[in-house]
């Protein structure tokens, strides 16, 4: 290879960087603009067994939804409450969510209430809000406990300040053996639902997390101690290709996708840059 | 003195949750299990001998509401299976208000902080102006808003202060922390062009598997699918990275981070460790 090609690649490396930043500004907002059709993804197990679980719900039980996420990681965990509403709405299930994160209600109330109204569940006895819940000390692990044990004790009241004791649904939602399964949304959920939730409680639980967090939870999947996990806008998308509902998931894929393309582009570049700029240091 | 009685306290506090968790329901019983009254609604084995709670679980006559591994309700009186479950709800009531006291620690030492700067004249002080500012209008704007769902009534006080809430927390707060993890998405296309370089068979090893799991994760990944071969399916592939070599290595993390997280709480339980002054 000449030292002219070496010079060309070599520029690979020394890239302004302001020249990949507008090339995935252009990459991830193009899918949302151009009418790319929503792609057809394969259901991965982890998916699989959140939507198996979610079928085995008794009518007596309810699915219990931690919702913790705030707006760091609205991008994916929002997509990934909808999915599972939604989903939870079509098979006619009842469910509670509440948050530990002070910031969460806000963010949950946007995304449930326009499904549930849409449906025509009616609040109090298809579903219930508890909205923030201070873990006591601010620890997790005793959040999770108290709420297996006694959620009343823990929590009387309801988002509006409802007594629990006045709402249909939770009259018969006292402890962990009225819950089927629980389902924890946020960027890295609390692993305590594990610790506590599974082991001492015997309570099924579903992760929905950052894609990031994939390869840690993965582990607890393997082992059995997490029914089902949704990953990301990847895990929404499965979702949704299962429950056969459209929704947010799969129109960020596109982006996600491209996005994910170009960092591996990227990588190639920067080596290919970096190598061809090594071989012209030792030729001169 | 005062450092002793920090200990007591911890070593008692973390005596009580050790010995609550860790005691089996029924230990405040005459511990003989009745193999005929297997408790199928819980995991925890149930033990029955002449105590109250027998008396409850043999008389036919007594209705039982509610049975967990912590307790049994009956129309009349609540038997916990282990005497130190009663008082949980209190203790954590009281560790409610710890954190409570602890949560203003934070705002209170940040605030005299930033007033010294102020007062001293020091560089940055506007900084510090706009941090009193906005703690002032801020406190003012969420204590006094209407809580009421709805449009807020611009011509009183509260409903100005629903907008200025609103403003603070949606239009700036929201806002500056969307835009921050927005641009950890370019950092990361920066840092993939820059630091991942093809060193050595490590990173080489690395950069492999990471591709295969990401583009299995795009709908790129799908279309290919279709096309390979069953044995060059990167689905599967994706997925054997993620539950074989990606669960040894997690699990060996977890056992090490475990075991240190063990170390520490077990140091801060018995105070071990603390610098002597």
């Amino acid at each position: 290879m000449n030292m002219r090609t070496l010079n060309i690649l070599s520029k690979l490396y020394y890239l302004n960087p302001r020249w990949l930043y507008l090339v995935v500004s252009v990459l991830l907002l193009a899918p949302m603009f151009l009418p790319i059709p929503n792609p057809e993804i394969d259901a991965a197990p982890a998916a699989q067994g959140v939507y198996d679980t979610v079928g085995r719900c008794p009518d007596d039980k309810v699915i219990l939804i931690d919702s913790s996420w705030d707006m760091g990681s609205k991008p994916e965990c929002m997509a990934l409450l909808e999915c599972f509403v939604n989903d939870l709405v079509k098979r006619k299930k009842k469910f509670v969510v509440f948050s530990s994160n002070v910031f969460a209600p806000t963010f949950v109330m946007g995304v449930v209430e326009p499904i549930t109204d849409k449906a025509g569940y009616v609040y109090g006895e298809d579903w219930v809000n508890l909205g923030f819940i201070l873990p006591p000390g601010n620890n997790q692990a005793l959040l999770v406990d108290q709420l297996c044990r006694d959620l009343h004790a823990l929590r009387p009241f309801d988002i509006n300040s409802t007594p629990l004791s006045e709402l249909p649904l939770m009259q018969n939602v006292k402890s962990a053996q009225d819950i089927h399964m629980v389902y924890a949304v946020n960027y890295c959920p609390p692993e305590q639902w594990i610790s506590f939730g599974k082991s001492q409680h015997g309570l099924l639980v579903a992760f929905g997390g950052a894609a990031i967090m994939a390869p840690y939870y993965q582990v607890y999947v393997d082992s059995g101690q997490l029914c089902g996990l949704l990953s990301g806008n990847r895990g929404t998308s499965e979702y949704e290709s299962l429950t056969g509902i459209d929704g947010m998931g799969k129109k960020v894929m596109m982006s996600f996708g491209f996005g994910l393309c170009f960092i591996i582009a990227s990588v190639i570049l920067g080596n290919i840059g970096f190598n061809a700029a090594r071989h012209m240091r030792r030729i001169s | 003195m005062k450092k002793n009685i920090t200990r007591v306290i911890a070593f008692v506090a973390g005596l009580y949750f050790l010995l609550e968790f860790m005691l089996p329901a029924g230990i405040a019983f005459n511990k003989t299990p009745n193999p005929q009254a297997p408790d199928t609604q819980t995991s925890a084995k149930v033990y029955i001998v002449k105590n109250e709670k027998a008396e409850i679980l043999e008389n036919p006559d007594v209705n039982v509401v509610e049975k967990s591994a912590f307790k049994i309700t009956t129309d009349d009186k609540t038997v916990f299976l282990n005497p130190f479950t009663p008082s949980f709800g209190n203790v954590s009531t009281f560790l409610l208000v710890l954190a409570a006291m602890a949560l203003y620690l934070g705002p209170i030492n940040l605030t005299r902080s930033e007033l010294n700067q102020i007062l001293r004249r020091r560089q940055g002080r506007m900084e510090s102006v706009v941090y009193m500012v906005a703690l002032i209008i801020g406190i003012v704007a969420t204590a006094s808003r209407d809580t009421v769902v709805g449009p807020p009534d611009y011509t009183s006080f509260q409903g100005v202060m629903t907008v200025t809430y609103n403003a603070i927390f949606y239009g700036v707060n929201l806002a500056f922390y969307i835009t921050s993890m927005g641009l950890v998405s370019f950092y990361l296309v920066s840092a993939a062009h820059r630091a991942f370089l093809l060193n050595n068979l490590e990173s080489g090893v690395m950069m492999v598997s990471a591709s295969i799991v990401m583009i299995g994760l795009t709908p790129v990944g799908d279309v290919l699918n279709r096309m390979l071969p069953d044995w060059l399916q990167l689905g599967i592939m994706s997925q054997w990275i993620l539950t074989c070599p990606n669960t040894a290595v997690q699990k060996a993390v977890v056992f090490g981070a475990c075991g240190g997280a063990f170390v520490a709480a077990m140091r801060n339980w018995l105070s071990l460790g603390q610098r002597e002054e």
